[in-house]
């Protein structure tokens, strides 16, 4: 599924501009790397996909679907989500949580009752599997897990429904570089074995540029850079990581459209 | 050599006073205000009552005025009744060949006057009877009585869960969207816990009778007003970030409830619900007095046929269950938390 966003933008109540009139549009199958620092409104553009956050103008396509209340429901049994702070719940097990995410496709009474059926168990352990966790971590707490485990956790939860679409709002955020790099090729491959579409915000440059196919910068709100991780210049990184929130965004760099 | 500056004067600096105008106001108004109420729940009465019976224990005073002192009132509980006796005639089917354990027969000879009904005379008659005297019949009947109290709490919990957590539901932010719903379940839950357990038995036992129904009604009434205010908070203080995340990904209110409230708010409910058994066990007491069933309504019978050692063995019964009880439910709730 593609995901095209037509001229979003998103005030927030007290006046601050989180997005400014962003047109992008991803093709399917596509592991797009929001850069930007804190604030920059990397999570604010992927809230919007999924209808988190309802942009003030503007509008989203997913699948050529406009993002709505009347069709999200349907929309989001296909769009998964990984979280920066892994979003588990932190009493539940492993299985638990990683079976939460096929929570859409289960009828009422499944879930009241953590009776699941044959078929979602044994694709929950086989996820629990391909991300690299062992048997015993089923029955164990989330919270009793690694932040790495975690992760591998959140991401085994995101791909119980093949989803066609997965946000990744920071997810390696709170992990450490050597842990970081598993995860996120976790997340390259069952991405692609899947053909589904990645948007997914860093702020770390190196893993950017390893695993991103495009990168996407964002700066106060406004696309800056947008292109294949090979065109990031040295330049546009220091603009993209101006740590002095204060600096406008130099308008000596142009907005380029590399390929 | 420098030589340094003298500090600057602190004329401007002045060190906060530890109580201000404010404070002293305050304690005056609080000062006034328990002095004219205390004046009106008698206070003072109080304190020389009591102290009067504390010297009179003592013997450094002449016997407390009345019966009214609060020696009196506790000399009263002992000895504690423990043994039961009964008089065989009374008893249906008594079979003197199959006693209950422990139990033995007495027999009482006494001289009674009786009228002769021909020559219009008192005469003198000794009568026998027989008694069955069971040595810890008495604590028997209590247990049992306890244990129906307990039987009681119970089961108002089990309502009080039954009716709370759907009202809980009902009145979370994070459960109910619509304002609406919330205000009546959140007005419903005030309600009920507004309620005392007495009043509400009062009412009860005019419409079931007097008995355990009308008890863990009254129990159950209150406790889901208790419960459904507890849940509510507890539930609205879970972590948001599993509940988006079940959100973002299309689950519905009661999916998220399930999966990502539930497992993180169980132990608090546990606590909770504990903390309502607890609070049950000794308002079953409370509520027997009204013939709500129990303990209490054994406790109310013997108080008014004066029967105070009766009352002293129910209110030892009634404080060892209520220690026992807070000792159990402590190390659950620490086991769980």
């Amino acid at each position: 599924m593609d995901i095209r966003f037509e001229a979003i933008g998103k005030v927030w109540p007290d006046g601050t501009r989180a997005l400014d009139r962003i047109s992008l549009a991803v093709p399917a199958g596509q592991f797009c790397v929001l850069l930007g620092h804190s604030g920059a409104g990397k999570s604010t553009l992927l809230r919007c996909v999924n209808g988190l956050e309802v942009p003030t103008e503007g509008r989203v396509l997913v699948a050529g679907r406009p993002v709505d209340a009347g069709s999200l429901r349907e929309l989001r049994r296909h769009i998964a989500m990984v979280h920066q702070h892994f979003a588990l719940v932190p009493r539940a097990s492993g299985a638990a949580n990683v079976m939460s995410g096929a929570v859409s496709a289960l009828p009422l009474w499944r879930v009241l009752s953590g009776l699941y059926p044959a078929a979602l168990r044994r694709k929950a352990c086989e996820l629990m599997r391909a991300v690299g966790l062992e048997e015993a971590h089923l029955a164990r707490r989330a919270e009793k897990l690694s932040g790495g485990q975690q992760q591998r956790l959140g991401l085994a939860r995101a791909f119980m429904l093949d989803p066609k679409v997965i946000l990744a709002d920071e997810p390696v955020a709170s992990l450490d570089p050597a842990i970081s790099r598993e995860v996120l090729s976790l997340l390259r491959t069952e991405a692609r074995e899947r053909g589904a579409t990645v948007l997914c915000s860093l702020h770390q440059i190196d893993l950017a540029r390893a695993f991103a196919d495009r990168i996407v910068a964002l700066h106060r709100g406004k696309v800056i850079f947008d292109g294949p991780p090979t065109a990031l210049s040295e330049a546009e990184l220091s603009v993209i990581y101006a740590r002095n929130e204060t600096v406008e965004a130099p308008p000596a760099i142009p907005l380029r459209k590399a390929v | 050599m420098s030589h340094t500056a003298p500090p600057p004067a602190l004329d401007n600096w002045t060190f906060p006073r530890a109580f201000g105008t404010r404070t002293l106001l305050v304690l005056l108004i609080a000062f006034a205000v328990l002095f004219y109420t205390g004046q009106r729940v008698e206070v003072g009465r109080m304190l020389s009552l009591t102290g009067n019976s504390i010297l009179s224990a003592i013997g450094l005073s002449e016997k407390a005025e009345g019966s009214g002192s609060l020696g009196n009132v506790l000399g009263r509980l002992v000895p504690l009744q423990i043994s039961d006796r009964q008089e065989v005639s009374r008893i249906d089917g008594f079979d003197p060949a199959d006693l209950p354990p422990f139990a033995y027969l007495e027999e009482v000879s006494t001289q009674e006057q009786v009228l002769n009904p021909g020559s219009l005379e008192l005469e003198e008659h000794a009568v026998s009877k027989t008694y069955l005297v069971q040595p810890f019949g008495y604590l028997g009947h209590i247990a049992v009585k306890t244990l129906e109290t307990l039987e009681i709490a119970l089961w108002g919990t089990v309502l009080a869960v039954l009716l709370g957590l759907p009202l809980a539901m009902l009145g979370a932010h994070n459960m109910m969207p619509l304002a609406l719903p919330r205000f009546v379940a959140r007005s419903l839950v005030s309600f009920l816990r507004a309620v005392p357990e007495l009043i509400s038995a009062l009412f009860l036992v005019i419409a079931y009778g007097f008995g355990p129904i009308a008890g863990f009604l009254a129990l159950g009434l209150h406790g889901a007003g208790v419960l459904g205010r507890f849940f509510a908070d507890e539930m609205e203080h879970a972590d948001k970030r599993p509940q988006e995340a079940l959100a973002a990904i299309g689950a519905g209110r009661l999916a998220i409830w399930r999966m990502a409230v539930l497992p993180q708010v169980l132990p608090h409910h546990i606590g909770s619900t504990l903390y309502v058994l607890d609070r049950n066990v000794r308002m079953a007491t409370v509520i027997g007095l009204v013939g709500a069933g129990g303990i209490g309504q054994e406790l109310k019978g013997r108080y008014d046929m004066y029967e105070y050692g009766h009352v002293g063995t129910i209110l030892l019964a009634i404080f060892l269950v209520v220690l026992l009880l807070d000792q159990l439910s402590g190390r659950l709730r620490r086991r769980l938390l």
